[in-house]
């Protein structure tokens, strides 16, 4: 399933892939494959994505 | 020790002098330039080369059945060793093509034009090689070594052509998301 709460979150923040990626230490590939849903992140990856978009875990991962 | 073997021998000796003196060099450069180089790989492409690995592992042991599976059935068909590197070569080449396709062949500061040009380079000296041995890849009627140089420019160029056509593919796809 998309991530499309990540993506919108990059997106408010004017980040791109590439920018989020280079912030926590991935690949562009990899950010691009988390908001496709193709890979589901560990929960350290989780974590500092959430703190550099200034959002909390259930904010971006958590499923309704 | 004959010619080809020393031939061989200064390949891999000339080889890990240019690795050495290249990565010396790049280590200084950004020493000097305060860079922080990061030369691994994140936990997707850590599983994704995982499952390569695994792949590649059970190619060459398919590989290896099989051929002694022809081997008994039909005799020996290569010099010993020969067959081996051949297996060698085709589990190195599924490795590549599977880490290619999922985005994890390469570290996360490398880029694929480096790569790109290596393995044109690799393709390039095989060729030259191949064509200097051409017509003398069996000896009594067995594969010989010569025709290691013209299957690994073949790998090389697989593996080029895997990641021209990674590379379109992202461009594609993915352009209205960078």
């Amino acid at each position: 399933m998309k991530n499309l709460k990540l993506k919108a979150a990059r997106a408010a923040m004017d980040l791109s892939q590439q920018e989020l990626a280079d912030a926590v230490h991935v690949s562009r590939q990899t950010v691009n494959a988390m908001e496709k849903g193709d890979y589901n992140p560990s929960i350290r990856l989780c974590l500092s994505i959430c703190k550099v978009l200034g959002k909390t875990l259930d904010e971006l991962f958590w499923e309704e | 020790m004959d010619a080809r073997m020393w031939g061989f021998l200064t390949g891999i000796f000339l080889t890990a002098v240019v690795v050495a003196v290249s990565s010396y060099v790049r280590r200084r450069k950004r020493a000097k330039s305060g860079e922080i180089w990061d030369d691994s790989f994140d936990e997707r492409q850590q599983a994704a080369r995982g499952k390569a690995f695994e792949a590649a592992f059970f190619t060459l042991l398919f590989y290896l059945l099989v051929n002694a599976a022809v081997i008994k059935i039909a005799g020996i068909w290569a010099q010993p060793g020969v067959d081996g590197v051949m297996g060698i070569f085709i589990s190195i080449g599924v490795f590549g093509i599977i880490c290619i396709r999922s985005d994890a062949f390469m570290t996360l500061r490398e880029k694929p034009k480096t790569y790109l040009l290596l393995f044109g380079l690799v393709v390039l000296i095989q060729t030259m090689a191949s064509v200097d041995s051409l017509h003398t890849f069996t000896t009594d009627g067995l594969l010989n070594w010569n025709l290691l140089s013209p299957v690994c420019g073949v790998l090389f160029l697989i593996l080029m052509a895997s990641l021209l056509l990674k590379m379109r593919r992202d461009r594609l796809t993915d352009g209205d998301d960078i």
